[in-house]
């Protein structure tokens, strides 16, 4: 006797249907926040000469190794929204951090850039690099949590470095229409911008009254502005 | 009476748009391209810092309407001036106390914008070449051509400096080694063409440009607004360059 006549067609479906949302619950529920970044100012950072150069880091003839090498905090130019990953049955009962995404107000967080590359005047070739993310939120502490770049490096997951030689004209900055406002620095000396993307990074969060949860950056883009020492 | 009124009212409001500045956007047509960098001989007419040599990208595009009516800029100052009395006679030739006519082109709109335009921008970036490192030099660009029956013709040249509506932005794909081979490629995510050396960003600002009337003395303004991305920049020599 086959299955469908015993409990018709309907029921089979529903059974279906049910495997289904359990397997797809399983999958979202891989991490337990979904942090994402939006950066709305402009921050400079700077190119140094690199004295001591390792011996396996070269540039071409007649560029120099340059590295940028700074701690920006992100909380000051951007906001975080948090939103936790739950099915939807789950957070109905979610009353603790809301049932929805909130920007965390009181977040800390910041970023240190160790970035190696080549200069040809306003020209610049990111060679590699190590970011690391630091910060403490309503849900947690992220705890020195590094991706590393290399430029040839392809993969979706890796994180991005592009840098743009600004040639003429004015930068513009994150408010619509407005050029890039940043005290103590006149557009001219702007040699470029550099954008990282860090989207896909996460990184466990730890707290004293709760198991060690996972945070996953959805979006985690930024856009410096790159000025010569 | 009362037609007459109304008359009168629609006239009016389609003859002031002649003293209003006109407000639109200008759209670059982005067609599938490749934009040759061309290395100009010693003799040009500027100098660069060794290594790099001179190098020139030429190019020139289409302009095409976006959002803007281009009505007004299908006025004549060829009118039949006309003054209606209130009993209904017309007299015709004169211009005191009457109103002026002008012909509005009842076309579709798309139809319109179609062939309302024929304005092309043609630039000339003077750079500066190491391999795929540039250097900007100046851009020198015109902005010609005719809408209706008004006619632009606008050049400038523009250094690196800030003050122009000329945004420019590029990024090197390609670096040199010591023995001349490729020292890095860098994956470029929009690319087009495989062996381009790097993308130019280009965008042009122009508020309130003037456009004269080619048979009057009226002018209209229009702003221009375009964008231009160059992601299929190929190096050629100057031999091929010539053919």
């Amino acid at each position: 006797m086959r299955l469908h006549s015993l409990i018709g067609w309907p029921t089979l479906r529903l059974i279906a249907a049910s495997f289904l949302m359990v397997i797809w619950g399983g999958a979202a529920y891989a991490y337990d926040f979904d942090f994402s970044y939006r950066q709305n100012r402009d921050v400079a950072v700077s190119l140094q000469p690199v004295t001591n150069a390792p011996s396996d880091q070269t540039c071409p003839e007649h560029a120099g190794l340059v590295q940028i090498s700074t701690k920006i905090d992100l909380a000051e130019i951007g906001t975080i929204t948090i939103e936790p990953n739950l099915p939807e049955i789950l957070r109905a009962g979610r009353i603790d951090y809301g049932s929805g995404s909130y920007i965390d107000q009181n977040a800390a967080m910041d970023i240190e850039i160790d970035l190696l590359g080549c200069v040809f005047r306003q020209n610049f070739l990111p060679l590699n690099g190590q970011f690391t993310i630091s910060g403490d939120y309503d849900v947690g502490r992220i705890a020195d949590e590094a991706a590393v770049f290399v430029s040839n490096d392809n993969r979706r997951s890796s994180p991005k470095v592009d840098y743009q030689t600004h040639w003429s004209g004015l930068v513009h900055g994150f408010a619509p229409g407005e050029a890039v406002r940043i005290p103590g620095l006149l557009q001219d000396q702007i040699m470029g911008t550099l954008t990282l993307d860090l989207s896909r990074l996460d990184a466990p969060l730890t707290s004293d009254d709760r198991p060690v949860q996972l945070a996953m950056f959805s979006r985690l883009r930024l856009r410096f502005i790159v000025v010569s020492d | 009476m009362q037609t007459l009124t109304f008359f009168f009212l629609s006239l009016f409001l389609a003859s002031s748009a002649h003293a209003e500045n006109l407000r639109g956007r200008f759209l670059l047509v982005d067609g599938i391209s490749i934009e040759q960098l061309i290395p100009v001989a010693t003799e040009a007419a500027y100098e660069c810092e060794a290594p790099s040599t001179p190098a020139q990208i030429v190019f020139s595009k289409i302009l095409r309407p976006l959002d803007f009516d281009p009505t007004p800029f299908f006025q004549s100052s060829i009118r039949n001036q006309v003054t209606i009395r209130r009993s209904g006679q017309v007299e015709e030739g004169q211009s005191n106390g009457g109103f002026q006519a002008s012909l509005l082109d009842r076309r579709p709109e798309i139809v319109r914008r179609a062939e309302a335009t024929d304005v092309s921008l043609n630039m000339t970036l003077s750079l500066c070449a190491y391999g795929s490192l540039l250097d900007f030099v100046e851009a020198e660009y015109t902005l010609a051509g005719q809408i209706g029956n008004f006619r632009v013709d606008h050049h400038k040249t523009v250094g690196p400096g800030t003050e122009s509506g000329l945004s420019i932005s590029y990024t090197g794909r390609n670096w040199t080694s010591h023995d001349g081979g490729q020292f890095l490629q860098i994956p470029l995510f929009q690319h087009r063409t495989p062996n381009s050396i790097g993308i130019i960003n280009l965008r042009l600002s122009i508020p309130d440009l003037p456009f004269q009337q080619i048979d009057g003395d009226a002018e209209l303004l229009l702003d221009i607004n375009t964008s231009h991305t160059f992601s299929n920049m190929i190096v050629v020599d100057a031999m091929d360059a010539k053919q």
